[in-house]
């Protein structure tokens, strides 16, 4: 985590030196042909070619650097790469002032860049030390020149060399680039910090919601596997004296049984719906891959026109002839299908159809038009809202069909959810439901 | 008569197997648990092992483990095994469905649970005419 910050600001600072490279050699160029200031430029040249030339060997060495990411000493490595690079640019920085005017020069307060950017990406006390290297060497420059030590070079026309060697004026100067200097430190330090903290808050919540994510999953399957499987159990155990494995029964005897196996069984159905859909919702994203929908579609028609047949119930498909590949979890997809079709069959009367269409959004890619349409029942405007809630069921369903889990299409819509797709359902009652996809 | 070893841990599950296969006139031996069935996988040599996926509270996929066992021996890897799928696992986060896993899994067929008398004697018919498991030669696929 801390490595790739890092590994980020380096490379986003060797950036930032490229421009100002271009930076000076533009400042450069406009002093002398714009504004016609006489100044020593080949020392400005020699400075802003240096400045690229060292930038291009802190690249190579950045690139380096990465590769070896996963060594012990990295972090320590890095630290101290960014350390030499700024105290390179303060160098840098001197230099070019030093001979493009000193204390004249209204780019001093550069270094207050060069203070923001070390705060940013290196230690409180780093930061500090960098801050006083900066007002060293920028001290250094104008007692020296002020001493006469080395020359200074004035910018004609800017300010007059009075007050140049006024010493009150330096020191005024002098004091407010130091507290200048400091205070960015100290603030951007400040900021930098409270960020950093409230990064490793969030990576710590985010730690412990992936752990309760995860003993959420594990309290699912715990209990999917022990309802589940006593409810299969007890099912096993009526079906076979139902069908008579275990000696003849009586007539009444047959049908209490059948009864509570039919019972059971929608027990099961039910636990088996709400476990998918914790399930789905446990998870942020389900594995996907691609596969082909139009196939997809083929075979749980397949596996369902049994289930239409007992009902005399014909299933319509239509679906372009050749289509693309889908992007998806495949499983999920099939069940979404299947909970549509089969609420499509079960409220939808004896002779009626099912169907369903399917479309090429053409504008994206691996984006389909999914329709499923019945002949049904219908529901009540003033239940369409509602349906997809978990455990609602419209009333006129519980009048068809006795039981429903009332979880078949929160299921469809948390699947869509995961491959961001949307649902949507149009209805007149006693003339049958389409549910629109995409 | 054929014989069939069923390595289950709920009691109730077995009996209801039990009653099934016998009217099928299998005989039909039983283990509570991996360890015991291997004894017995030994000692008796069946023709069809009937495999649960999940033992014990804590679920742990010792089927798996077993069929995986099994198919080390060379006499033993011949036996097909016919696994009970306890939880319906239709997502992969959750560990393995007969869907997408099948063909990481040296067992020969798969029946849901709750297990439909007819269609475990279908399965179990079937899986008895084809005589040798087709992971006999497990890892290799082909027999």
């Amino acid at each position: 985590m801390i490595e790739k910050e890092l590994r980020q600001r380096l490379d986003w600072f060797i950036k930032l030196r490229w421009l100002a490279g271009i930076g000076v050699l533009l400042a450069i160029l406009i002093s002398k042909f714009l504004l016609k200031i006489t100044l020593p430029y080949n020392f400005l040249y020699i400075g802003g070619i240096t400045l690229f030339l060292y930038n291009f060997i802190f690249y190579l060495y950045q690139q380096k650097l990465k590769q070896k990411i996963d060594s012990k000493n990295w972090v320590r490595e890095a630290n101290l790469f960014a350390n030499v690079q700024i105290s390179i640019d303060l160098g840098m920085l001197t230099y070019l002032i030093h001979f493009s005017g000193g204390i004249e020069n209204p780019f001093i307060f550069y270094f207050v860049f060069h203070m923001v950017i070390a705060s940013i990406l290196l230690s409180n006390k780093a930061a500090y030390l960098q801050s006083t290297l900066a007002v060293i060497l920028f001290g250094l420059v104008i007692i020296f020149e002020h001493l006469k030590i080395i020359p200074h070079y004035h910018l004609t026309g800017f300010i007059s060399e009075e007050y140049i060697f006024n010493r009150k004026y330096l020191f005024g100067i002098y004091t407010s680039f130091i507290s200048t200097l400091y205070l960015v430190v100290y603030m951007a330090t400040s900021i930098v910090n409270k960020l950093r903290m409230r990064e490793e808050e969030l990576a710590l919540a985010n730690e412990r919601l992936a752990e309760q994510d995860r003993l959420k999953s594990r309290y699912v399957l715990t209990v999917s596997h022990d309802i589940q499987s006593s409810l299969s159990t007890i099912q096993n155990c009526l079906k076979v004296v139902l069908v008579g494995l275990t000696g003849e029964l009586s007539e009444k005897s047959k049908e209490m049984i059948a009864r509570a196996e039919q019972k059971t069984l929608y027990l099961l159905s039910f636990v088996k719906d709400l476990l998918n859909l914790s399930r789905i919702k446990a998870v942020k994203e389900l594995e996907k891959s691609k596969f082909s929908l139009k196939e997809t579609i083929i075979k749980v028609i397949e596996d369902l026109k049994q289930k239409a047949e007992e009902k005399k119930i014909t299933l319509e498909l239509e679906i372009p002839e050749n289509s693309c590949l889908f992007y998806g979890n495949k499983e999920a997809i099939e069940e979404l299908l299947i909970n549509l079709i089969i609420n499509g069959i079960k409220y939808t009367p004896w002779g009626g159809k099912v169907g369903i269409k399917m479309k090429k959004i053409e504008e994206k890619e691996g984006c389909f038009h999914l329709c499923v349409w019945d002949t049904g029942i219908g529901i009540p405007k003033q239940d369409l809202s509602k349906i997809f809630d978990e455990f609602y069921r419209s009333k006129n369903a519980e009048s068809m069909e006795k039981e429903g889990t009332g979880l078949g299409l929160p299921i469809v819509k948390e699947i869509l959810k995961v491959h961001n797709g949307e649902i949507w359902v149009e209805s007149e009652i006693g003339k049958g439901t389409s549910f629109f996809l995409h | 008569m054929e014989k069939i070893l069923i390595i289950e841990d709920d009691v109730d599950m077995i009996e209801v197997m039990k009653v099934v296969l016998q009217k099928g006139n299998y005989v039909v031996i039983t283990a509570f648990d991996p360890e015991e069935g291997f004894q017995k996988i030994k000692e008796e040599k069946p023709d069809l092992l009937i495999l649960d996926v999940m033992f014990g509270s804590e679920q742990k996929t010792k089927g798996f483990d077993f069929a995986y066992k099994m198919k080390q021996d060379k006499e033993l890897a011949k036996i097909p095994i016919l696994m009970i799928t306890a939880v319906n696992i239709k997502y992969p986060q959750f560990g393995f469905s007969p869907e997408t896993d099948k063909e990481y899994l040296p067992v020969d067929d798969f029946i849901d649970k709750p297990v439909q008398p007819e269609a475990l004697l279908k399965k179990v018919e079937e899986l008895l005419k084809q005589k040798v498991s087709k992971w006999a030669n497990w890892p290799d696929k082909k027999t």
